[in-house]
């Protein structure tokens, strides 16, 4: 945090001399609720006492390598290629020396190369080396800055290895346990359960939505300085991606991640939107602290002015005009499987707060913040639980497409829902061992490639040749030329396929 | 031609509505069907919007008093000396009357002048006017919305008094007589006595403006009443707050960008503008027509719309938002396009003004359409004087209110803007016994054509523009004064002028694979400066101009 203040002060003195009359009654109030409540916890932040190893050391065995260790079905020990030659992931910290970087790093106030050893930056585009509290991780400086290059590498998503990395192989003490046992092991050692859906798809949000206990946030300052807009998230579409170095073995195993993944976004954004709220004001810029214009949504402010004006036309559902909105939450995703029955009076009350007056109302937006995530954690426990078959997979996918099309459609939640779709779809041909595929008419198939196609979805996973399209620009107008009714007649016709079979 | 011409000209009319062609003034209900029953339309006692007006003592009569034929209700002249007798006529009419003088409307083909001030209450029965309403109110259909029973729409449209408290007669002149002249009640009479007369034809108001008459003979007066509206004002005991607020421009009112100057040119003149009047306008010393004050009118507007915008703002930072629903940050305060631009470039252009330390990254750019003039007006001989009064609080203006919003300190920025205001107040004061000789304008405009000239924005772009518009005007003026024919090189000047405002029009939307004929019949255009690129524009179209209007004055400086 030092590191940042230090960068933001110092570019404060250039810009705004005079942000110092900081004294006003909003960060008075705001203030009043910073020190009354603390940030969330940061759910990955792993032992204490744990170190990074640095991806090398997991590529002795995931790399085909080594003789001894043997494939299994849940590992096939490829792992370290698919992610080495094919995930962006791997590249994600050769973004911080990009020439776009080094502009950022002008605009931002920093110093040359400092981006590639902030932690602002380095806690998203590669491992985060600052957040141990056991010193030092590596052994030297030459072992971290080989792991920081290797950008997202496997401890950013896997853990800390220290504690765990000579014990999870072993199927007596860890891999060949039964799940208690073994979910028991990954606490104990600070190993993150990726097989865990909630789990699995919080800890991509929290760099591809923003995280502030995590240290990830990509404050509007960075967006005004280069920094691309993070583009709409679906969990099963980005692992689809990457792609995969996994093997997915339970059966219906993508749709359960569909169905949990709108609760775990939807209680993402309200935890940002909170904690955002609560931070404290650093000077200079117009971000980071309360108001940080990067939790609102991008193109409630972002877009050129028609007449006549859509926006007047379609109207503001609810909202007052001239307000900044919050992102989209993915509304028709989060309650499609679930909807707790006062979530709705919860959900209100919150947008009341933030609508009430532009950058909301802070003390009653923290107060339905709290009831909003508190209800959001018990849908997401009892979904968990719940039994998923081929039938409730279909309803999924109606409930989908009836929500999506009663919703006001922005190009986020569109793809959201195309993502969505095509997982569940894909997950219902490909069943479980000793289970009968239950395939899709082919008409409702061909809907969802049409909607695909009006969202811009990516026709297959990245490699070299394909790297996924997201160009600022292309997905800025993607967003301006997205036609949503369209896309509503196509869900409309979906839900009606599946209703008369 | 037309797109540009729509930001200094539709924007001149109060709202600048489409207008539906055959409104009649005194029958706005006709768009409701609902004329027999208009005189009792208002029920009584309720208040829509803020309530700092209430009209106990109404001194308004309606247009109807004026109208008289023997009055101001005479038939059409072009005689000088008998416009005042057809006032209300030009102010009623629906017929074009006369292109204007002034080059900005004559290089839009916007040459038919009407005075839309009188259709300012019918339009509030527009769907569009309903639909601001519906979508600011949060209400379930068009049709209950009521703008013209809303005092944050009368305030301006018509009297700003309660609506509920004022006769539909009076309400449906829309800006009338009184509105600019000062309610009637107690000097209608009067004004036409012989002894009133006399008095006033020896240059005595005084009589006249203690019972309520505004003196709308100089340009400052008049000045200050279009800013009232065309800019805002914070109300008082007797007026409604007038306040085009971010809310209302996202529900669909345009957004205000006064210009004195430009918006003098746009209205048809029901005064006498010709030095061979006769009759009172003619009796102020040292009066001076329009035509003779193009650069006067130009630098007053500046500052009264100047000083009307930091009163707006003092009372925008002073009002409890806990209390009222007025919206704070309040983001009309900042330049449109600072925030309503695409993000489709990297590197863009707001992103190399960050570099140059012009403008903080990510931040929104506060008075880009009322200041940068004013400050280019007091760095210039011989207004330097007001240097020191003005830059320093302006300046600390522009500091508070470029914090980041959530630090925005109210009490500060209310204090500055009061401060600022008074600076204005009096620059304007003694402004208005300025007068500029050829010598004046030639220098200024030599100066407005400094090279150095970078626009950050298109609202400095637009309001530069608007500066060589009006000293352009002015040395045209001068030169035929003085029997100087205008030639080749005048024409160039011209040319380049309009080659500017042509580089800053918004552009068309592009509706060739727009299935909705409705949609296309709409002619839907940008309402920003898509991908404005300071740089283009500087080189391409003031560069060319300024070294035209260099060459030509230094052409005469040396004959």
């Amino acid at each position: 945090m030092t590191q940042r203040n230090d960068r933001l002060k110092q570019s404060a003195a250039v810009f705004v001399a005079t942000a110092a009359i900081a004294a006003c009654l909003v960060v008075a109030e705001r203030g009043k609720s910073a020190d009354a409540e603390p940030v969330s916890e940061c759910p990955g932040a792993g032992k204490p006492e744990s170190r990074y190893m640095g991806a090398g050391s997991c590529s002795l065995c995931h790399a085909n390598g080594n003789a001894s260790a043997v494939p299994s079905e849940l590992a096939t020990l490829d792992e370290f290629q698919a992610w080495d030659r094919r995930d962006k992931h791997r590249l994600a910290f050769k973004a911080l020396t990009s020439p776009r970087a080094k502009e950022m790093e002008t605009l931002l106030g920093m110093k040359p190369g400092e981006a590639a050893t902030s932690r602002q930056c380095l806690a998203c585009h590669a491992i985060d080396v600052t957040a141990d509290t056991a010193g030092p991780t590596l052994p030297d400086a030459a072992a971290q800055h080989a792991a920081v290059e290797q950008g997202v590498g496997c401890e950013a998503c896997h853990g800390r290895a220290s504690l765990w990395i000579d014990r999870h192989w072993k199927p007596g003490e860890w891999s060949a346990l039964e799940p208690p046992l073994k979910e028991q092991k990954y606490d104990q050692y600070g190993m993150t359960n990726l097989r865990d859906p909630v789990r699995r798809t919080e800890l991509c949000l929290s760099c591809h939505l923003g995280d502030i206990a995590c240290g990830k946030f990509v404050t509007h300052d960075m967006f005004a300085a280069g920094h691309p807009p993070l583009p709409a998230f679906e969990i099963e579409s980005f692992l689809e991606q990457m792609p995969p170095h996994w093997r997915t073995v339970a059966p219906l195993s993508r749709t359960r991640s569909v169905a949990l993944e709108g609760l775990v976004a939807l209680r993402a954004s309200v935890r940002l939107l909170a904690d955002a709220n609560r931070l404290p004001q650093q000077q200079g810029h117009a971000g980071t602290g309360p108001c940080d214009f990067a939790v609102y949504d991008c193109t409630a402010c972002h877009h050129e002015l028609h007449i006549p004006s859509a926006r007047q036309e379609r109207g503001y559902f609810g909202g007052a005009p001239g307000r900044p909105s919050l992102r989209a939450w993915n509304m028709p995703l989060a309650m499609a499987a679930i909807k707790p029955s006062t979530l709705d009076a919860a959900l209100a009350r919150l947008q009341s707060a933030t609508r009430g007056r532009p950058f909301g109302d802070a003390q009653a937006l923290q107060t339905a913040a709290r009831d909003v995530v508190s209800q959001l954690d018990q849908a997401i426990g009892s979904l968990r639980s719940k039994p998923l078959d081929g039938a409730e997979s279909r309803r999924l996918v109606e409930q989908i497409c009836r929500l999506g099309a009663e919703s006001p459609l922005d190009y986020d939640t569109a793809w959201q829902l195309t993502g969505a779709l095509r997982a569940i779809v894909a997950d219902l041909d490909r069943p479980g061992p000793g289970e009968a595929a239950i395939p899709f008419d082919p008409k409702i198939k061909s809907l969802i490639e049409e909607l695909s196609a009006l969202v811009h979805f990516p026709s297959a996973p990245n490699s070299p040749s394909n790297p996924q399209a997201n160009d600022r620009g292309s997905l800025w107008q993607n967003g301006e030329d997205f036609k949503p009714e369209r896309f509503r007649d196509k869900l409309e016709e979906i839900g009606k396929l599946l209703v008369t079979p | 031609m037309r797109h540009f011409a729509g930001f200094v000209v539709a924007i001149a009319l109060v709202g600048g509505f489409v207008w539906r062609t055959a409104t009649a003034p005194a029958s706005p209900d006709t768009a409701t069907n609902n004329s027999a029953t208009h005189a009792t339309e208002i029920p009584p006692g309720k208040l829509i919007g803020p309530a700092n007006a209430l009209a106990k003592d109404l001194k308004y009569i309606g247009v109807g008093g004026c109208a008289a034929a023997a009055c101001h209700g005479g038939p059409l002249t072009s005689d000088p000396s008998r416009l005042w007798n057809c006032s209300y006529t030009i102010w009623a009419t629906q017929e074009p009357l006369a292109a204007t003088e002034n080059r900005a409307i004559k290089t839009a083909d916007h040459a038919r002048l009407i005075d839309k001030h009188n259709r300012s209450y019918s339009v509030l029965y527009e769907k569009r006017s309903k639909r601001i309403v519906q979508l600011l109110d949060h209400l379930p259909d068009i049709e209950s919305a009521q703008p013209q029973k809303d005092a944050r729409c009368v305030a301006c449209h018509s009297v700003p008094r309660d609506p509920a408290t004022v006769p539909i007669s009076i309400l449906a002149d829309g800006v009338g007589c009184e509105l600019c002249h000062g309610p009637a009640k107690d000097w209608i009479v009067k004004h036409t006595e012989k002894q009133w007369i006399a008095a006033y034809e020896k240059g005595d108001y005084k009589p006249l403006t203690d019972l309520g008459m505004i003196d709308t003979r100089s340009l400052l007066s008049r000045a200050r009443i279009c800013a009232g509206c065309h800019v805002g004002s914070p109300g008082d005991a007797t007026q409604l707050t007038r306040d085009v607020n971010h809310d209302l421009i996202a529900a669909g009112h345009p957004r205000l960008d006064f210009s004195y100057h430009a918006f003098l040119g746009v209205m048809p003149k029901h005064w006498s503008d010709s030095a061979a009047r006769s009759g009172p306008a003619a009796m102020k010393p040292g009066f001076k027509t329009d035509s003779e004050s193009h650069a006067e009118a130009w630098a007053i507007g500046q500052v009264v719309a100047a000083e009307a915008a930091l009163k707006l703002l003092a009372h925008r930072a002073a009002v409890d938002d806990k209390v009222s629903s007025c919206p704070w940050p309040e983001f009309s305060e900042y330049d449109c396009y600072a925030c309503h631009h695409e993000l489709g470039s990297f590197p863009s252009p707001r992103q190399d003004a960050a570099k140059k330390r012009s403008q903080p990254l990510g931040s929104l750019r506060w008075g880009s359409w009322y200041f940068p003039e004013v400050q280019f007006l007091i760095a210039s001989e011989p207004f330097r004087k007001w240097y020191e009064d003005f830059d320093q609080p302006l300046n600390e203006l522009k500091a508070q209110m470029a914090a980041p919003i959530a630090t925005l300190d109210r009490k500060a920025i209310q204090e500055s803007a009061t401060k600022a205001a008074a600076a204005m107040r009096r620059m304007a004061g003694e402004l208005e016994h300025q007068s500029f000789d050829q010598d004046k304008i030639d220098r200024l405009l030599l100066r407005a054509a400094d090279e150095n000239f970078s626009p950050s924005d298109w609202d400095e772009a637009a309001q530069r523009l608007l500066t060589l518009d009006a000293l352009w005007d002015a040395h045209q003026f001068f030169q035929s004064q003085r029997g100087v024919p205008s030639g080749k090189d005048e024409q160039a000047v011209t040319d380049a002028l309009d080659a500017i405002r042509k580089k800053l029009e918004f552009p068309p939307v592009d509706t060739k694979n727009e299935p909705s004929a409705e949609v296309r019949r709409l002619n839907p255009h940008f309402d920003s400066p898509v991908r404005f690129d300071a740089e283009a524009i500087r080189t391409e179209a003031f560069k060319p101009a300024f070294a035209r209007i260099h060459s030509l004055l230094a052409g005469k400086e040396s004959k």
